[in-house]
């Protein structure tokens, strides 16, 4: 089919060439751009400390050093926001009157107000006062660190007991109000009373353990010379950034890496993990997945082996390819009006009165949020179950037939097995979709903080009527709604290449798996 | 045959075959249900969103029509409380009547009026608790009291009662106060946030007086120079600082307060042609009606001009065939009753100019309810509460589609403003600059897409060798798959600063590849070894060594351009010098994102439709002697054009639907402006920006489910094109 071109040719060639050039170029630069940064996120960069020419110093990381018509700038992120007021501040290079590396500096990541860039001067506690910074200081440091993580874990299992306690409580008190009987009544009443005792024991037992805990305090300098002290709990990890090697680094790095995947969000979700979000989006896609696949291979079924040709399989065409081209905000608000106010407040009407007005499935959720993508991804689904349905030649089905199976026979046991890696295409496709789709469930259940995740311990377990988070919609909301975007920043491009990364393994993997089955197609049709 | 096995294997056997068989016809039914779900999904799509739109269109009504009670005198006012609980009016020897709705019965209230002493007109305030009255007497006396009503939610069936209260705020002015030698002939009270307004009059006098309502305090201010003292209409703004005056020649007064003085801030015509009898302001102060004795309606609005503010007319209002006797405005909106002496009422919604609901309703006196969802026609023989349903009276398709004179706008304008920071605020509610915001970005996203994709496209499917092809499908799948928001973060938060600094040199860029490839040409031409080695990559660098020298180029150029041509800053020269303000979220932005979103839909379908073309129409091209290029352009293009059209059909319809990236990649002003360099907004991302804050089922929802429904229809339209398309051209091709 291709043939030599001809002198005249290659000219108009080269031109379609260039489009294509230039398509690749933008996606490279795309890729490029996410991948680079997002990797870089978490990559510990040396402390750099600045002299200025007015007398003041700055102790910072170099996150960009820009080019203006007035000079180089740097973009520094200093850190220690409760004394600056700001993260990130811009330097212009013709203040500076001197810059260096101090090899001591070192960089707190905290859990309250982002980093602490600065010095180490001293550590006290109980029966404990190191002062200078040096090796015995950090070692104490370090043995401190850890009890401090073992006294946070005890804080978090009696806060989550006390959590507990006050919900169960909370039922009771609810049941009483709404009347239960007398005897269901004289039950309750000790057990509320015991669970008031409780709750106070753990109250006062939990303070004794943040007092005890706040006895421990770390005294630092920051680069304009002041001294502060910072209540070792609020420390997660200190890195002496300057002195640690390459294989140090790599260590930190992933540790990072480790906690952006498992930690929740901090400070307006600038700072900690990205947990509730994977999780969400996870559990949005497995619910989806449950609604969207038996739909759509049901619909491809009946396209490919039921229907007679005719008015309403073109009917059916149509509406499946118009429903692939329906904007993906008509889904959500479709999904507002229905799922939530009208097939939500029924379920509420009729079953969560009790609660009203304030609304249980009538507001935003994921079981919602999931249906509504369900809706939005069967085409994919039933256009890949279609392929892999035609993968399953003539002669195979013929011969179940021939051996005395019912068509539904022939279906179960011979076609559909076939057609797996069809409708596994389809479903990842589909999962593809919904994990990077934001438009529609920014207006039926994501938010930016979900207080609890939609799958715990609290019975029923299951809390389909949940808000939730999700990686789309976490990048919108860093990027757009942040109030310190600039501070965002590396999460923004952390989670924009996590849900890169998944976005393009889930499509590599339905890429093979349709080469596999479009290879066993052409076997077919001999 | 199957018969007679089944019975050789008995009856066990049977029955397996007839649950065999029933599974297999439960199946079928099943499946052919299911096949229909999508069908059904879809319809449901669009029934739904419609049936949520459709009351936007339902026009206002008039509904039940309640006699509460035979009334005893001649009523002068009338009114409700907010659940219409009570209804109540005052007759003209000065006692109010309250008819409990709910429970039955009635309570007299009296006014203390001299036994003789005869109510002569009433001005009335309304508001959800109280209902502030200025009641006018024959002896020229003004009497202050507020209806007050509240409701008993503790009983079994709610509801509510009512008290008088009086207020004698003038009676420290008295020594101050030239009484009024005979009746009292005109009203107007006004109660706003910071101000109060009463002024009366009655032969030849007109008397004003003002509160400051943080002071609790009254005072007469002195009438400027030349003001009217016998209007023949008059009223007081909803702000307490306004007051109008209709003269006997048709003549508008309009006195404003301001630190408690009165001055003349307008004297300007009517626009009537015979005298006024009514004048009322609308909510929001903003507004005026003016009626007149042939039944004609006049409308002005305040609107900004250079020198400060002035009132023009504003859209018709339609005419009553008899003499206009009252003018009643809506409690919440902009909708304006009407009533003629033939007993005729209209309902105008001020704004739009539309008659909302006309109807023959004989009464003296009218009121909305608190809430706007009922009327109260006090008539001589009886006091009616009529139902009225007029929940969207600021649509028609005028304010939709079309231009109106909004409050404090120079000139009329499509204007989408959906909520504002007052319950005073006027809706606006036009799609346009939505609409155009959308189309601006599609096209704007065309522009860049098209071109490449479809250059890339051909390139694809017709010369590059098979490996490559092999290797950029699978690439532009990714990129199609891309999450739109991630491409939205990008332009948004990279692109666009980016863009903002090196405008000049994209600029450049784009004018200096197509010129270079121009100048290119003859010297390929003349190049004896263009050939070079095998095809497919080569043609592929060359492409990319034609960029890369552009790029070199712009880039030696823009700063020079800018230094030179642009006095520094392109961005500056486009400000000063043509006025273009450049938003750093702009329609550039957009149609590089936007297009980057659907270049991989073009790509694909057009490269399956070129690759598509018979091969026997190619061979044959070929075979006469044709060069690969002629082939392409004039035997499978041509042939393909139906698919390829159909393909930039479907970007189209993704690029109009697309709202992550137009959300996060302009600035979302909804701007009616063509220029490329500042924002828009699309309607789908208002939509997701609004819909969370609209109250279910009020205008704002619906309008967005019809904005969705646009959507919806928009792009069905556009993929059942394609998809006629395509089909057309699939058996087109089957029979080749």
């Amino acid at each position: 089919m291709k043939r030599a071109s001809t002198a005249r040719d290659s000219v108009p060639v080269m031109v379609t060439s260039l489009g294509l050039v230039l398509i690749l170029l933008m996606l490279a630069l795309v890729m490029w751009l996410i991948l680079s940064r997002g990797f870089a996120a978490f990559w510990p960069q040396r402390l750099e400390h600045f002299q200025l020419k007015d007398g003041s110093a700055l102790l910072g990381e170099v996150w960009e050093r820009l080019e203006t018509p007035e000079g180089q700038r740097l973009r520094l992120r200093t850190g220690n926001r409760e004394i600056t007021g700001q993260d990130v501040q811009l330097l212009d290079m013709a203040e500076v009157a001197s810059s260096s590396i101090p090899q001591d500096a070192v960089l707190l990541e905290r859990h309250e107000n982002g980093v602490f860039l600065g010095w180490l001067v001293g550590l006290r506690g109980p029966g404990l006062a190191v002062e200078g910074d040096g090796p015995n200081l950090r070692r104490n440091l370090d043995k401190a660190l850890e009890h401090m993580e073992e006294v946070d874990g005890e804080l978090r299992s009696l806060q989550e007991e006390a959590r507990r306690l006050a919900l169960k409580r909370g039922r009771w008190e609810e049941e009483v109000e709404r009347g239960a009987s007398v005897r269901r009544v004289a039950e309750l009443e000790p057990r509320l009373e015991e669970s008031a005792r409780r709750l106070q024991l753990m109250e006062s037992r939990l303070d004794s353990l943040r007092s005890a805990a706040d006895l421990w305090r770390l005294d630092l300098r920051s680069a304009d010379g002041a001294t502060t002290d910072l209540p070792l709990l609020q420390v997660g990890r200190w890195v002496p950034a300057n002195e640690l090697g390459l294989v140090g680094r790599l260590g930190l790095y992933l540790a990072r890496v480790g906690d952006f995947l498992s930690e929740d969000p901090r400070e307006s979700n600038t700072a900690g993990g990205v947990w509730p979000a994977i999780f969400g989006t996870v559990l949005m896609v497995l619910l989806m997945s449950l609604a969207a696949a038996p739909l759509g291979v049901v619909t491809a079924v009946y396209l490919h082996d039921y229907a007679r040709q005719g008015f309403l399989v073109r009917l059916i065409r149509l509406a499946v390819n118009n429903l692939a081209g329906v904007p993906s905000i008509v889904f959500g608000i479709f999904g507002l009006g229905f799922f939530i106010y009208f097939m939500g407040g029924g379920v509420d009407g009729a079953f969560f009165g009790h609660r009203l007005p304030e609304p249980t499935y009538g507001t935003g959720g994921i079981l919602w949020a999931s249906l509504t993508l369900a809706l939005l991804t069967l085409p994919v689904v039933v256009v890949a179950t279609l392929e892999g349905l035609s993968a399953v030649s003539p002669a195979t089905r013929m011969a179940a037939l021939a051996l005395g199976a019912t068509r539904w026979q022939m279906m179960r046991q011979v076609v559909l097995p076939n057609a797996m890696p069809g409708i596994l295409t389809g479903l990842i496709l589909a999962v593809s979709r919904a994990a990077g789709e934001v438009a529609p469930l920014m207006i039926t259940g994501v938010v930016k903080l979900a207080p609890s995740l939609a799958l715990d311990g609290d019975f029923p377990f299951l809390h389909l009527e949940r808000k939730f988070m999700h990686l789309g919609f976490h990048i919108y909301d860093l990027g757009f709604q942040s109030p310190n975007v600039e501070a965002a920043k590396p999460m923004l491009f952390a989670t924009a290449m996590l849900l890169i990364l998944i976005v393009l393994a889930l499509n590599l993997t339905a890429i093979l798996l349709r080469n596999h089955l479009r290879k066993r197609y052409k076997q077919a049709a001999f | 045959m199957r018969h007679s096995a089944n019975q050789a294997l008995g009856t066990r056997a049977g029955g397996l075959h007839r649950r065999r068989l029933l599974a297999d016809r439960l199946a079928t039914w099943l499946i052919g249900l299911g096949g229909l779900s999508v069908v059904l999904a879809i319809l449901l799509i669009f029934v739904f969103v419609g049936r949520v739109a459709l009351p936007l269109f339902q026009g206002s009504q008039l509904g039940r029509e309640q006699s509460v009670s035979a009334a005893s005198g001649t009523p002068m006012v009338s009114g409700t409380d907010s659940y219409q609980d009570l209804v109540w009016s005052l007759d003209s020897t000065g006692v109010l009547h309250v008819v409990d709705a709910v429970r039955g019965g009635s309570q007299d209230l009296p006014l203390p009026l001299d036994s003789l002493e005869r109510v002569v007109c009433v001005a009335q305030e309304g508001g959800l608790r109280t209902d502030h009255l200025a009641v006018g007497t024959d002896r020229g006396r003004v009497v202050l009291a507020s209806v007050r009503t509240w409701r008993i939610l503790e009983a079994a069936t709610p509801f509510s009662q009512a008290e008088l209260e009086l207020e004698d705020p003038l009676a420290a002015l008295d020594s101050l106060l030239e009484e009024i030698p005979g009746p009292v002939e005109g009203l107007a009270f006004a109660r706003g946030e910071s101000a109060g307004l009463l002024a009366w009059h009655g032969k030849g006098r007109l008397q004003v007086a003002v509160e400051d309502r943080e002071m609790g305090q009254w005072s007469l201010p002195v009438l400027p120079e030349g003001v009217d003292e016998s209007p023949v209409a008059l009223a007081a703004a909803p702000n307490g600082e306004r007051l109008a005056l209709a003269t006997g020649s048709g003549q508008l007064l309009l006195l404003q307060v301001e630190d408690g003085a009165l001055s003349l801030v307008a004297r300007q015509p009517l626009g009537l042609s015979a005298s006024p009898t009514a004048l009322a302001f609308l909510v929001g102060s903003k507004r005026l009606v003016a009626g007149d004795a042939t039944g004609h309606l006049a409308s002005l609005v305040e609107v900004q001009g250079e020198a400060g503010s002035r009132w023009i007319a504003a859209p018709l209002l339609a005419a009553h065939a008899a003499p206009v006797t009252r003018l009643v405005a809506g409690p919440r909106d902009r909708t304006l009753l009407s009533a003629d002496a033939g007993g005729g009422v209209k309902l105008h919604y001020a704004t739009t100019g539309r008659t909302l609901v006309e109807k023959s309703l004989p009464g003296r006196h009218f009121a909305f309810s608190p809430r706007g969802d009922a009327l109260v026609v006090a008539g001589r023989d009886s006091l009616r509460r009529v139902e009225l349903r007029n929940a969207h009276p600021e649509i028609s398709w005028r304010a939709l589609f079309g231009s109106l004179q909004y409050e404090g706008y120079a000139a009329p304008g499509a204007v989408w403003q959906s909520t504002g920071g007052s319950d005073d605020f006027e809706p606006k509610f036009s799609l346009l600059p939505l609409i155009f915001g959308t189309l601006k970005g599609t096209l704007f996203a065309l522009l860049i897409s098209v071109p490449l994709a479809l250059l890339g496209a051909i390139y694809i499917s017709q010369f590059a060798p098979t490996w490559l092809a092999r290797t950029v499908k699978p690439a532009i799948e990714i990129m199609a798959a891309l999450p739109s928001v991630i491409i939205g973060f990008l332009a948004g938060l990279v692109f666009a600063p980016w863009l903002e600094e090196k405008l000049t040199l994209v600029l450049s860029f784009v004018v200096i590849l197509p010129l270079l490839i121009l100048f290119m040409v003859p010297v390929w031409q003349r190049m004896p070894g263009h050939k070079l080695g095998p095809k497919g990559l080569p043609q592929l660098a060359q492409g990319l060594v034609l960029t890369l020298i552009a790029f070199l180029l712009a880039w030696l150029v823009a700063p020079l351009l800018d230094a030179r041509l642009f006095g520094g800053s392109l961005i500056q020269w486009l400000q000063e010098r043509a006025g273009v303000v450049y938003d750093q979220r702009n329609s550039l932005v957009v149609g590089f994102a936007l297009g980057f979103a659907v270049i991989p839909i073009i790509f694909t379908m057009a490269e399956d439709a070129l690759g598509n073309v018979p091969e026997a129409l190619v061979n044959a091209s070929l075979a006469l002697g044709a060069s690969r290029w002629t082939t392409v352009y004039r035997v499978v293009l041509p042939a393909a054009a139906a698919g390829v059209f159909a393909a930039v059909m479907i970007g189209l319809g993704r690029a109009i639907g697309e709202t992550m990236i137009v959300l996060m990649a302009t600035g979302n002003t909804p701007l009616l402006d063509p220029s490329p360099f500042n924002g828009f907004r699309a309607m789908s991302a208002c939509i997701a920006v609004e819909i969370s804050e609209a109250p279910l089922g009020g205008t704002l929802y619906r309008v967005l489910f019809f904005t969705a429904l646009l959507l919806f229809l928009f792009t069905f339209a556009i993929n059942s094109v394609a998809a006629f398309i395509g089909e057309s051209l699939r058996k087109r091709h089957g029979r080749l």
